[in-house]
Parts: structure tokens; C-alpha cells; sequence
């Protein structure tokens, strides 16, 4: 409980931080509503001109895109900036002092790091994947809404998993973690779309290798009903499972990179 | 109390690549160098002692304060304070400890100084009447209030330091470690520091151990120093009997009214001639630097005088030379 009030504490002592340079928190939050809403347009654009992509509508296609972007905005204020700034803590030495400090090191980390400017990012993918998945003719009863929102979670583990990798590596190096964990950029790139339309090779590659399309493209299968051929007819409603203990794993990486951590010179 | 044994760090230090590619590398990568920082030291501390670490830069002295702190795994030996393993029970030894780096600081640096001292009340879960209590205490002593709505990033050095270590000593922790706490400091805020340490140490019977390499520092504040060289204890013991075997070596700066192309000296050397101002180093078995003063004002029209202290370096060499 105590930790709980702590950690608002530290994440409004940030949002506090972040008002002090109250322009360029607005600005952040104007061009990150303009580039995103036009990524939206693009996206609709180039899926209006087809019919659909393989057996996948357009609207289903959007169901998995935003999947996709809404898990990758529900993380990011929690992560991204938190990876980022790991590497600062560590030569600055801050990280130091969060090892001297009653709440654990990643909590303290992640809450002094939370973004607050991705809530426009969050509603607009919430909204388009509500849109998208009606369009699709979805139906929304208790199991599938369960599922729904697992889907989600799972999809936040999956990236929570790649920045507490890239943490614990960080503490091995102190450079580079990040240039490891955080290049995933690319598979959104590839998850993007129903992976069924790639060679069989690439699409085992996203399941068993680097589980990618377990955030979307798997749960969405079942989801919407979608009649596919799949490496095993359990992946569609594990999937979601697979990221979150995922996640699990990534958290303990950390904990357990925490003791190669080196500290800074100094 | 606190009891280390044995206790020893290697650092592994990649010769590491940047880069995406070059990280990948680095995973795979056996291009290491090692660094033995600390080398099997053994001491032990008991409650209430002030404790002082010195020795030259690159000893290991913040390698050493960092372990017994709980922030790095020793690579062997242990420490053990208040009983348990600091680095394997963090958060449980965060709740007893404090650990003051002089060059950085814990507080929120675009925040109003009070924001910290809030953030350290909710953090370690301290009741409200001990906080206040100790708030009022600090407040008074350290004069708080001059800066305490201000953003931190616009304090001085030393206002920064009173701050900083107020904010460690709310929770009243058993033991404060205090790596450098005046470096870069101006001399009246090193004073200032210095008095409230030394009477939060007698008032709360708090453990502290401070690492330094102003002499001064020390001298004021411990009655036990352990000296560390290369990672090794060279020396550990009472300060006055540091003072009294070595750092026999004296430095006076004289500067003259007028030039004398050569003065007479009872005893010492000239070491360094910059015209006005010389340099004379003396042994202190030779003679005082009162009487050196006096004998020389007789002669010489002298306008100012400064005594150097021993640096921690030339109190090594000795070690070195002469043995314990
Ligand atoms: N994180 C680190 N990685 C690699 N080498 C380190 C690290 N920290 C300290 N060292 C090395 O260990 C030695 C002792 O350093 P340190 O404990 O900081 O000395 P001191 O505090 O006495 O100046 C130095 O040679 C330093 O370069
Ligand atoms: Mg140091």
C-alpha cells in the first residue's frame, strides 16, 4: 500500500516536472495527436484502394492494427521513456540511489519515468479499435470481451518484455542494451498486417522466435472467427497467455541483471 | 555492527562497440579488461563511530561504500550490517541505511526543495511526528528555510548538501555512508557540514562512514581512519597516531614584503622560489612553525603565511617507506 502512494507520489512529482516546461509539454502532445491521427489516415488510405488483404476485410485488418497500437500506446508511457532514460540513470549515477530505496528499483524507475503525453494516442486507438471491430461484425459477449482485454494485456507484456530485456542487458554494458531491446519497430512494421499473407518460414519466425504476432494476429484468429490455416489450433487462445508470462520472465531478467549491475565510476 | 570480511570487487570492463551491430557483438564479446577495485579488506565498525575512508582517487573507496551501501555484489567476502547482507536484502536494509554521493544528488531537480523532503516522508513511511520533529531540527540547524521553496537545480553546492543530507537523515537511518559530502565545497559551508555531522552523530548515536581525500575532513570528524591504497588497507587506526608517525613533513608558504634573493632558514628547505612567495617544506621533529615565523620575521619583512596540511598522498609514501 505504502509503495502505491510512492509511486504516485514520484509520478506526480514528474508530471509536475514535466508542467515546469509547460510549452514544450504541449507542443509534445499537439505533434504526437497530428502524426498520429495522420498515420490513421495513411493506414485507411492504402487499405481503402484493396479490398482487403488475403481472406482478411479491411476492417479486420484494422482490428489487428490497433491491437497493435493500442497495447504499443498503453506501454509506451510506462517503458519507452523509462528504457531510454536507463541508460542516464545508470551514468548518472541515479540508479545508484534507487538501490538505496525502500520500493523496487523498476517501480521507482518506471514511475519517475511515466510519460504523460500518450492519453491522446491511447483514446484515439481505443475508439478506432472499437470502430473497427464492430465493423467487423464482432460479437461482444462476456468471453470474447475477457479475452479482449487479455489480448491487450498480453500485447503490453510482449513490450514490457523487450524493454526489461534490454535493461537487464543494459546492466551487463551499460550501452547498447537498449539498441537491442528497443529496436522493434520493425516487427510492428511486419505484425501489421494478417502474417498469414508471408512465407511459412517468416510466419514461424513471428510465433516460435520472436512470439510478434501472438499480440494480434493470433487472438484476433479467434476473436473475429476467422477460418485459418495455424501451426496448431491451441496458438490463437494461448497467445495471449504466452505474453503475459512473457512478461513475467522480462521482470525477473531485470531483477536478476540488477546483480551484474556495475554502477557508474565514481 | 557492521562487520566486513574478506570483502573484494573486480570490475569486468567491456571494451565495448556502439551501435546496433555492435551490441549484438558486445553479447558474445570476451574482449574484457578487469579491474580489481577493492582487494580483500576486512574491518569492522561499531554503532555510533564515525569512521572515516581516505585515500588517493582510484583507491576504492566509493567501490567499498557502495557494497557495505547494498548498491553492488561483492565479487567475494561479505559485508554484513545490522545483521543482514545489504546488496541481498535491499529494500529491507534501505529502510536503516542512508547514502549520501557528494556529486550527485536524490533530490528532484526542477522541483521546490520541500517537494523531496515530502517525497522521502511517503518513501520511508516515516510517522508524522518523527518527521516533524526531525524536520524542525534540521530546519533549525542547517536554516532550511532560506531555500526551501526553490527549485533545486538553483542551489548552491553547499545549500544543496545541507538539503541532501537532511532529506537522508528523516527516516532516522541506523547507519549514513557519505562518499565525498564536501567536495567542491567552499570552506564556511565544509565547516557548516561538518559541525552538523558531527552533532548528529552524538545526538541520534547514528553510525557514519566517510569516504574523503580532504585530510581535513577527517581530522575533524573521525577518531578511526582506515587508510585505502590500490583497492588494499595500508593503514588503519587512530587519526593522531596518523598524525603523530607520519605526515611529519610541513609545508609553509611564506610571501615577503620584499625580495631577498636568499634568506637564511634555521632549519628546513626552500622547494619552491616564485620571487615574493616561497615555499619551505620543514620536518616537524626540527621545530615549529611558530618558531620558523617568529625567527624569520626578525630578518625579513614577511606579509602573509599559509601552512599546508599533509596530503593523503605524501602520508602514503611514508607508509611506504618507514612501514606501520
Ligand atoms: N563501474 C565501474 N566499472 C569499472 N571500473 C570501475 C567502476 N567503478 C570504479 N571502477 C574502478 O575501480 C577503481 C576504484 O574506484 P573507486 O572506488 O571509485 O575509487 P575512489 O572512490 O577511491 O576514488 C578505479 O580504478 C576505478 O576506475
Ligand atoms: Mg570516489
Amino acid at each position: 500500500m505504502a509503495n502505491f502512494v510512492t509511486v504516485f507520489r514520484l509520478a506526480y512529482m514528474n508530471l509536475r516536472t514535466q508542467m515546469e516546461y509547460r510549452l514544450s509539454f504541449f507542443i509534445w502532445l499537439g505533434i504526437k495527436v497530428l502524426s498520429y491521427g495522420s498515420e490513421y489516415l495513411i493506414v485507411w488510405m492504402v487499405l481503402d484502394r484493396f479490398k482487403g488483404i488475403g481472406s482478411w476485410s479491411i476492417p479486420e485488418v484494422i482490428v489487428l492494427w490497433a491491437i497493435l497500437q493500442l497495447s504499443y500506446t498503453l506501454a509506451a508511457p510506462f517503458l519507452f521513456h523509462s528504457a531510454g532514460k536507463l541508460e542516464q540513470h545508470i551514468v548518472r549515477g541515479s540508479l545508484d540511489y534507487f538501490l538505496v530505496q525502500p520500493i523496487h528499483p523498476l517501480a521507482n524507475l518506471i514511475a519517475r519515468n511515466f510519460s504523460w503525453t500518450y492519453s491522446s494516442q491511447q483514446l484515439m486507438s481505443a475508439v478506432v479499435l472499437v470502430i473497427a471491430l464492430n465493423a467487423s461484425g464482432f460479437d461482444w459477449s462476456l468471453p470474447k470481451v475477457c479475452f479482449l482485454l487479455l489480448t491487450i494485456l498480453g500485447g503490453i507484456s510482449f513490450y514490457a518484455f523487450t524493454f526489461l530485456f534490454g535493461g537487464a542487458l543494459n546492466f551487463r554494458m551499460i550501452h547498447g542494451g537498449r539498441s537491442i531491446g528497443g529496436n522493434i519497430r520493425w516487427l510492428m512494421d511486419l505484425t501489421q498486417y494478417p502474417i498469414g499473407i508471408y512465407p511459412k518460414q517468416l510466419q514461424a519466425f513471428l510465433t516460435f522466435v520472436v512470439p510478434a504476432a501472438m499480440i494480434n494476429y493470433y487472438p484476433a484468429v479467434y476473436l473475429l472467427d476467422k477460418q485459418v490455416e495455424l501451426f496448431h489450433p491451441s496458438l490463437p487462445l494461448i497467445s495471449p497467455l504466452v505474453e503475459i508470462a512473457l512478461g513475467q520472465i522480462g521482470i525477473r531478467l531485470f531483477t536478476k541483471g540488477l546483480e551484474w549491475y556495475q554502477s557508474g565510476g565514481g | 555492527m557492521i562487520e566486513v570480511v574478506n570483502l573484494s570487487k573486480t570490475f569486468r570492463v567491456l571494451e565495448g562497440k556502439t551501435g546496433f551491430v555492435g551490441a549484438v557483438k558486445n553479447l558474445f564479446s570476451r574482449d574484457y579488461r578487469y579491474v580489481d577495485a577493492v582487494r580483500d579488506i576486512s574491518f569492522t565498525v561499531k554503532q555510533g563511530e564515525m569512521l572515516g575512508l581516505i585515500g588517493p582517487n582510484g583507491a576504492g573507496k566509493s567501490t567499498t561504500i557502495k557494497m557495505l551501501s547494498g548498491i553492488l555484489m561483492p565479487t567475494s567476502g561479505k559485508a554484513l550490517v545490522n545483521g543482514i547482507e545489504p546488496y541481498k536484502n535491499r529494500q529491507e536494509n534501505a529502510m536503516k541505511v542512508s547514502v549520501v554521493f557528494g556529486q550527485r544528488t536524490k533530490l528532484w531537480w526542477d522541483l521546490p526543495c520541500y517537494e523531496s523532503f515530502e517525497l522521502h516522508r511517503v518513501m520511508y513511511r516515516i510517522p508524522e511526528k518523527i518527521y516533524k520533529q526531525n524536520l524542525d531540527e534540521f530546519m533549525e540547524f542547517l536554516e532550511l528555510e532560506e531555500f526551501w521553496s526553490r527549485p533545486v537545480r538553483q542551489l548552491s553546492l553547499g545549500q544543496r548538501m545541507r538539503a541532501e543530507i537532511s532529506v537522508s537523515l528523516l527516516h532516522n537511518p541506523e547507519v549514513i555512508y557519505l562518499d565525498e559530502p564536501t567536495i567542491g565545497m567552499d570552506a564556511v559551508a565544509k565547516e557548516r557540514i561538518r559541525q552538523f555531522l558531527i552533532n548528529t552523530n552524538k545526538s541520534r548515536n547514528v553510525t557514519l562512514i566517510i569516504t574523503s581525500h580532504d585530510m581535513a575532513d577527517i581530522e575533524k570528524l573521525c577518531s578511526r581512519v582506515i587508510i585505502i591504497d590500490h583497492g588494499q588497507i595500508v593503514y588503519e587506526g587512530d587519526f593522531d597516531e596518523i598524525r603523530h608517525r607520519y605526515g611529519r613533513e610541513r609545508t609553509m608558504v611564506v610571501e615577503f614584503g620584499e625580495e631577498y634573493p636568499e634568506i637564511e632558514l634555521p632549519y628546513g628547505t626552500v622547494i619552491k622560489d616564485e620571487g615574493l612567495k616561497k615555499s619551505i617544506r620543514f620536518l616537524r621533529d626540527q621545530g615549529t612553525a611558530i618558531d620558523l615565523i617568529t625567527t624569520l620575521g626578525k630578518k625579513y619583512v614577511i606579509k602573509d603565511v599559509s601552512i599546508q596540511e599533509a596530503e593523503i598522498e605524501s602520508i602514503i609514501r611514508e607508509i611506504y617507506e618507514h612501514g606501520m
